[in-house]
């Protein structure tokens, strides 16, 4: 099943545990006020504990000590007569219920109560059977005896053990229906965020709400079932309605049901909060004691580093801008005070209104100050800028001109060794000399010529020849120009450019040097016998080709190092090649719009180059 | 081949080079003239009958692009550039002044002496027989391509080509300046349907290339358009 469906399942029967819940609650009270029942009976299963009980002889000794006091009058009670029996006596008065019973027989009564201050009494203290603590007035020379008959006890007991059960069984029900809808409530917190499928924290866009607005919607809700309830109540007491009609207990289970569902409704976000520990991230209340805490950190705690102005001290402009700002703050706090002080010596306002003044005054001199190191700051700025693009420049006409002032002599030089390779009347050494010659001027030639086409491209002035193209086809087709030496390389490649056309908006011809470059490098430096892998993957509006081959040597260089100039994973240097490939190769895709990395893991060496493809629409390639 | 000695003029500020192309040229029995700037370029095709110029284009006085516009006033002879400036852009300028052919030093031997001796081809002998309108002869530049015949001349020398070399020629040529992709070629040329065939017709591509060009590694007519296909280049002029 999916959670969505368990979740809703879940809110239903939450739901109707609420309902359930409060209509047991109306039930109880119900049955409370019908039947008369005493609540206390659910805590106290004793009637002879009771507090009922104890209220029950109270409004029997209390008219008895009244009459004592006032002997006058004769006692009136309210417990039914024939439940108890009692005999009181003030001096030589005496009055009880049962005239043919002494007082001694009181004593031996299972259930009484007995005071006796009287000359002739036995007693003097208090004596009780009951386990209440029921005092009487002690009135001297007097006497109070009491004692409930056991059969009337067993009848109050046993209405009393009636009522509880009655009670209990609604008070279980009510328990239960709580405890399910706890255990639901529970069940949607944990579940909360989470999905079926994955063990992620999803949050929803109404997480994002401040903590604070879900907390106040749950007191909000609370807050309104208050207001219902009070009005609810307002209606009984003016006698609109009858305490339990129906139409109170409908309103009352509707609006229990409601709030109690909205409040979990929006403690969920608070949950799901809490669970992605957001909760106080999310709080305003939080976050603006946070923020507080941190100026007053910084205002108290720093003072010093607050008026600090080493850091300013290597620039003049800021120097002196810092210098303006303190003198600006002293200025205004010594104004401040010294016209306060004025104001309260002379009791007006007259000094204040010239402190308005002078601040106005040092205000702005201190922005005409600011304004002037801001422009002269930002000339400043410029100025750096302008002095670092025409270094930029001069670096560039530099690599140029020397590189072009290179290839002269190199002419030269490569034109008379061909001369002199030619010559018929050279000794086997000097034609060995000569072939050297010639290999190195050859080399120095790719050098140079490498060299211009890097600080072309470094320096931006590369011209581009851009055209939508297909970056597989054109690994086709440079895998194709490069037969001759991938079979050559005893290397064997395992290509895996895909099926279908991947269009890029890039400079084919620079491309091809990009991957010639790479490949070249990949059959140059690899491990004797290794596979080279050159995989095309395209993926939403991305294409990456990457090239991985297993170096033939221990790579002790970081990918910064070797995409430096002239770098050589071969630290010797030997062999052929100018150290620039990867350089040019970087270069050019980044010229190209692509990106190029580099990835160096134990003996495993990656280049990647991404582009960003094109949709292509209406273009046929005859 | 004429049996009269012909003289290039050799324009460069650098005597050392000069001296080198003219011991070059002078091996394959051209008379060469030097000169060190445009100005004593001027004079020398005065006092000479010239039939080339080899000219550098960085020089004092007159650089060599001026002295190209220069000559083109009033001669018709074939001038190749030989620059130190290697870019397109750079390439692309010196034939729009109207040089026949463009060398970036540093040069080989070989490839000077192979532009050397096409462009006096061309102008000697192909010089009237590219006036001639022939509807079964397609010509681009040094090639020349006779379709009845199915036989291909470069500089007026005869070229040898297989089969499919001579129709993917054929299809290019008769297509000038426009790309035809790996699988299209093979569509039209082996007449059947295409599958991974870049390899195949890359491999035809560098064959009739090593034919027909001067130095197959930089190719004037046969270009590889990357990651879109292969085509012709047009004719310069």
């Amino acid at each position: 099943m999916k959670r969505k469906t368990t979740k809703t399942i879940a809110w239903i029967l939450l739901a109707v545990c609420v309902f359930l819940a409060g209509k047991t609650l109306a039930g109880t009270v119900e049955v409370i006020e019908s039947n008369e029942i005493d609540p206390e009976c659910l805590v106290i299963s004793d009637y002879i504990e009771s507090a009922d009980l104890e209220y029950g002889m109270f409004s029997i000794i209390g008219p008895l000590n009244y009459w004592q006091n006032h002997t006058e009058q004769k006692p009136e009670f309210m417990t039914e007569e024939a439940d108890f029996y009692y005999y009181a006596s003030i001096g030589d008065i005496a009055i009880t219920n049962a005239p043919g019973m002494p007082r001694s027989e009181f004593q031996k009564q299972k259930y009484v109560y007995a005071v006796d201050y009287s000359k002739t009494g036995e007693e003097s203290t208090p004596f009780s059977t009951f386990h209440n603590q029921i005092g009487s007035e002690a009135v001297p020379d007097s006497s109070l005896y009491l004692s409930i008959k056991e059969a009337a006890m067993e009848t109050y007991q046993k209405d009393w053990t009636k009522d509880r059960e009655v009670l209990m069984q609604e008070l279980t029900k009510m328990i239960i229906y709580a405890l399910l809808g706890l255990g639901i409530i529970i069940y949607l917190f944990v579940v909360a965020g989470r999905k079926h499928s994955d063990e992620e924290l999803h949050l929803m866009k109404v997480d994002r709400i401040y903590t604070e607005v879900y907390l106040l919607l749950i007191a909000g809700s609370w807050a309104l079932a208050a207001l219902f309830l009070f009005e609810i109540s307002e209606s009984i007491y003016s006698g609109f309605w009858r305490a339990l009609s129906p139409e109170a207990v409908t309103l009352f289970l509707a609006g229990f049901t409601v709030v109690t569902l909205f409040s979990v409704m929006f403690f969920i976000p608070i949950v799901r909060k809490i669970k992605s520990n957001r909760f106080f991230k999310d709080c305003l209340c939080f976050r603006f004691v946070h923020w507080c805490w941190r100026v007053m950190k910084n205002a108290v705690l720093g003072v010093k580093g607050f008026f600090d102005g080493s850091a300013y001290k290597e620039h003049l402009l800021t120097k002196r801008l810092f210098r303006s700002q303190l003198a600006y703050i002293c200025g205004s706090a010594g104004l401040l005070l010294f016209f306060g002080l004025m104001s309260a010596a002379t009791y007006s306002f007259a000094p204040m209104l010239l402190f308005g003044f002078f601040e106005i005054l040092i205000t702005a001199w201190y922005v005409m100050g600011n304004r002037k190191a801001y422009s002269d700051i930002n000339a400043g700025y410029v100025e750096s800028l302008k002095s670092q693009m025409k270094s930029e420049n001069t670096k560039t006409a530099l690599i140029t001109n020397v590189s072009h002032d290179l290839k002269t002599p190199l002419t030269s030089i490569i034109t008379y060794v061909d001369l002199l390779s030619k010559e018929e009347d050279l000794s086997e050494t000097s034609r060995d000399y000569v072939n050297i010659i010639a290999g190195k001027a050859e080399r120095l030639k790719h050098i140079v010529s490498d060299l211009f086409d890097l600080s072309k491209s470094v320096s931006g002035n590369i011209p581009l020849d851009l055209d939508i193209l297909d970056l597989r086809k054109l690994m086709e087709q440079t895998l194709a120009d490069m037969k001759d030496r991938i079979e050559g390389s005893g290397h064997a490649l395992k290509i895996n450019l895909g099926q279908e056309p991947v269009n890029i908006f890039s400079d084919g011809k620079k491309l091809y040097r990009v991957f010639q470059n790479i490949i070249d490098n990949a059959l140059k430096y690899s491990l004797s016998g290794s596979r080279i892998f050159i995989d095309l993957k395209s993926s939403g509006d991305k294409v990456t080709v990457a090239v991985k081959n297993t170096a033939g040597y221990e790579m002790n260089f970081t990918e910064e190092e070797i995409l430096q100039r002239f770098t050589r994973g071969d630290e010797s240097r030997t062999g052929e090649g100018s150290g620039l490939g990867l350089s040019i190769a970087e270069s050019f895709t980044q010229s190209c719009g692509g990106a190029f990395l580099l990835n160096i893991d134990g003996d495993q060496f990656k280049v990647e180059v991404a582009f960003p493809t094109v949709e292509v629409t209406g273009r046929e390639v005859e | 081949m004429s049996e009269n000695i012909i003289t290039i003029l050799v324009v460069d500020d650098d005597k050392e080079i000069g001296e080198a192309i003219r011991t070059l040229l002078s091996k394959e029995g051209y008379n060469v003239v030097t000169a060190a700037d445009g100005m004593e370029a001027l004079d020398a095709l005065t006092q000479h009958p010239i039939r080339l110029i080899l000219l550098d284009v960085m020089m004092p006085r007159l650089d060599g692009l001026s002295a190209t516009m220069k000559i083109r006033e009033k001669n018709n002879i074939p001038i190749i550039i030989l620059s130190a400036k290697g870019e397109d852009t750079d390439k692309v300028l010196g034939l729009s002044m109207g040089a026949d052919d463009y060398i970036t030093k540093p040069f080989h031997a070989q490839e000077l002496v192979a532009r050397v001796k096409s462009q006096i081809r061309r102008y000697m002998q192909l010089g009237d027989m590219g006036t001639v309108k022939n509807k079964s002869r397609i010509v681009n530049g040094r090639l020349m391509l006779d379709i009845e015949a199915k036989s291909l001349t470069v500089d007026g020398e005869d070229v040898k080509l297989t089969p499919t070399e001579y129709r993917i020629l054929e299809l290019l040529m008769e297509n000038p300046g426009t790309v035809f992709s790996a699988e299209k070629i093979y569509e039209i040329v082996w007449n059947e349907p295409s599958y991974a065939v870049e390899n195949t017709v890359m491999v035809h591509v560098r064959r009739i290339r090593e034919k027909i060009e001067i130095n197959p590694r930089e190719p004037e007519y046969l270009k590889v358009v990357w990651g879109i296909g292969y085509k012709m280049e047009r004719e310069r002029h």
